[in-house]
């Protein structure tokens, strides 16, 4: 076992240095020849670990040609406590990118995740270029009108053109993140607003689109317009392990949490492109760290954010139900809903301590789901309820908003529900409710129900909705004793 | 919004991730892919993860690794 330990060690370092200087060996730099390496990251989603490899990897690719750029194409905020809950939001990420020295960021729709204020500084006290080509600012935007494009010129004169764009959803017109973080935005559809800058192959050797569409979307971009070079994507978190043209477009995306590091290498022939090549690094494989950057990310981990105070409560809350129903009158306040649900297998404590740190919130909720709203009739409701009530057999859901009462007969057959609202008065039939309930639910087949709307992300978790919740903090600790759900045993007839 | 899971139609809420899309699917096949034995990935075969986010129409296949 030793020995197989010691192999396995040896062949990573191999293979590591093979995937590293293997492109070098076929890149060797001529006469009238320009070599050029773009290294990028999508979707890290403040996953920071890994970015010591990634900056060791730069380092040392600088230190043979000087032609090697660091792009990153959005999603860089959103899913670590960490870097979510820092002061300012995503501080880290920032800091370590300027450390590194990122070259170009491409506006994902997560970069909205933390507020306009936060992206604003984002975009105005870094070193790297933002960029973004179908956002529009108006007078009421907080962040500053991005550009939509950059230029980089390499030492030996060739340009190099970065066009960034982000993903817009087609019924809203806007990307994935919450409307309310988008105020004086206004979006763009990508493609249609891409075909306007195709005069960039004019004045570069090299057109990227450095963009957060997801990899279907960077295709039909590839087969739609006829100056790009290389497509630089995000967003579908794909990993493409050997980056293929389409259409001539070379387009790499590299999966998701800096797991990988997307490599590109360009080569240009008297300012022509006489190569361009793919390949993920797979960073599990890498030895080599910053040590500068592995200290820094060593000190952002060990931070005391974590055991920041949220808020104080009047008293300590003791009771899975008890923590349940404040997580669903969270989910109801914060996203502004009629009714709000939430199993108990996803509540993982049954007590909070007087002083709430942000620690204890991702104990509670540890699964990092999203909340999600659906637009339910009562007989939806109900439906869902059923459902649950008839596969487990007890009653598994926190409700906020209403209560509801479930009779049932034996081999919990359900026979009928009552719903009232907080009034205690019988659910409008003729109505539909904003009914917000965490992704888990609103995918599994456990909690099956009908419906008519499909439904629609809240971009916000569940933890991230109660820290904000208990934040604003007022009347929090409001009827959370207040039984809210019930059961009747129907008795069976006697025969 | 509607996703493609082994050629199966799955209607979602709009803003699902990978995840989401194979549970509504079959909870065991997301099982599968969780523990790694079997692979979501794009109809050219590039591998995805869990939590990738998907947009309307978006076709995913799930195989053995």
């Amino acid at each position: 076992m030793r020995i197989r330990g010691k192999l396995s060690c040896f062949t990573l370092l191999f293979i590591s240095l093979l995937m590293f200087l293997g492109p070098l060996s076929c890149y060797t730099q001529h006469p009238g020849q320009t070599r050029i390496t773009i290294f990028h990251i999508n979707d890290m989603h403040a996953k920071i670990d890994n970015l010591a490899k990634v900056a060791w990897l730069i380092k040392e690719e600088k230190k043979k040609n000087p032609n090697t750029f660091f792009v990153s194409a959005g999603d860089n905020f959103s899913g670590n406590p960490v870097v979510d809950q820092y002061e300012p939001k995503g501080e880290p990420v920032r800091w370590l990118y300027s450390a590194i020295g990122l070259d170009v960021l491409a506006l994902g729709n997560h970069e909205f995740d933390y507020g306009q204020e936060s992206l604003k500084r984002f975009m105005t006290d870094t070193p790297f270029r933002v960029i973004c080509a179908n956002l529009e600012t108006s007078a009421q935007a907080v962040i500053p009108q991005p550009a939509p494009y950059t230029i980089i010129e390499t030492a030996d004169k060739v340009k190099l053109a970065f066009l960034g764009l982000v993903q817009v959803e087609p019924d809203t017109g806007q990307p994935g993140t919450h409307p309310a973080r988008l105020g004086g935005l206004t979006f763009h559809d990508p493609l249609q607003i891409a075909a306007k800058y195709s005069s960039l192959r004019d004045q570069c050797q090299v057109v990227i689109a450095l963009t957060h569409l997801g990899y279907e979307t960077d295709r039909k971009l590839a087969g739609k317009t006829g100056f790009l070079d290389i497509i630089i994507g995000g967003h579908t978190h794909t990993v493409i392990k050997n980056p293929a043209p389409v259409n001539g477009v070379l387009i790499a995306q590299a999966g998701s949490q800096a797991r990988y590091l997307g490599r590109i290498d360009i080569t240009l022939t008297d300012g022509k492109i006489t190569g361009k090549r793919g390949l993920l690094i797979d960073l599990s494989t890498i030895a080599g760290e910053d040590a500068d950057i592995k200290k820094k990310i060593a000190a952002f981990n060990d931070n005391p954010y974590l055991e920041k105070k949220v808020a104080t409560l009047a008293q300590p809350l003791k009771g899975q139900a008890i923590i349940g129903h404040l997580v669903v009158d969270a989910m109801r306040s914060v996203h502004r809903l009629d009714i709000a649900l939430h199993n108990q297998g996803g509540i993982r404590a049954d007590r909070l301590a007087k002083e709430v740190k942000l620690k204890a919130i991702y104990t509670i909720l540890p699964f990092g789901d999203y909340a999600v709203q659906f637009n339910l009739s009562p007989e939806e409701i109900r439906s869902l309820l059923q459902n649950t009530f008839e596969r487990m057999g007890r009653l598994d859901l926190y409700v906020s908003g209403i209560t509801y009462t479930i009779s049932y007969a034996a081999g919990s057959k359900v026979t009928g529900i009552e719903l009232r609202d907080l009034s205690g008065r019988p659910l409008d039939e003729s109505r539909t409710f904003r009914v917000g309930m965490n992704d888990y639910m609103a995918s599994s087949d456990t909690y099956a129900f009908t419906h008519k709307d499909p439904g629609k992300s809240l971009d916000a978790t569940v933890a991230a909705t109660l820290v904000q919740y208990l934040q604003v903090g007022q009347d929090v600790m409001r009827d959370l004793d207040r039984p809210r759900m019930q059961t009747r045993l129907v008795p069976g007839k006697k025969k | 919004m509607e996703i493609w899971v082994n050629n199966q139609k799955i209607d979602i809420f709009r803003g699902a991730r990978v995840k989401n899309a194979l549970q509504k699917y079959s909870e065991e096949e997301y099982r599968a892919v969780l523990s790694g034995s079997k692979q979501a990935a794009d109809p050219d075969g590039h591998p995805l993860e869990l939590d990738g986010e998907l947009v309307q129409g978006d076709k995913i296949t799930i195989d053995r690794r």
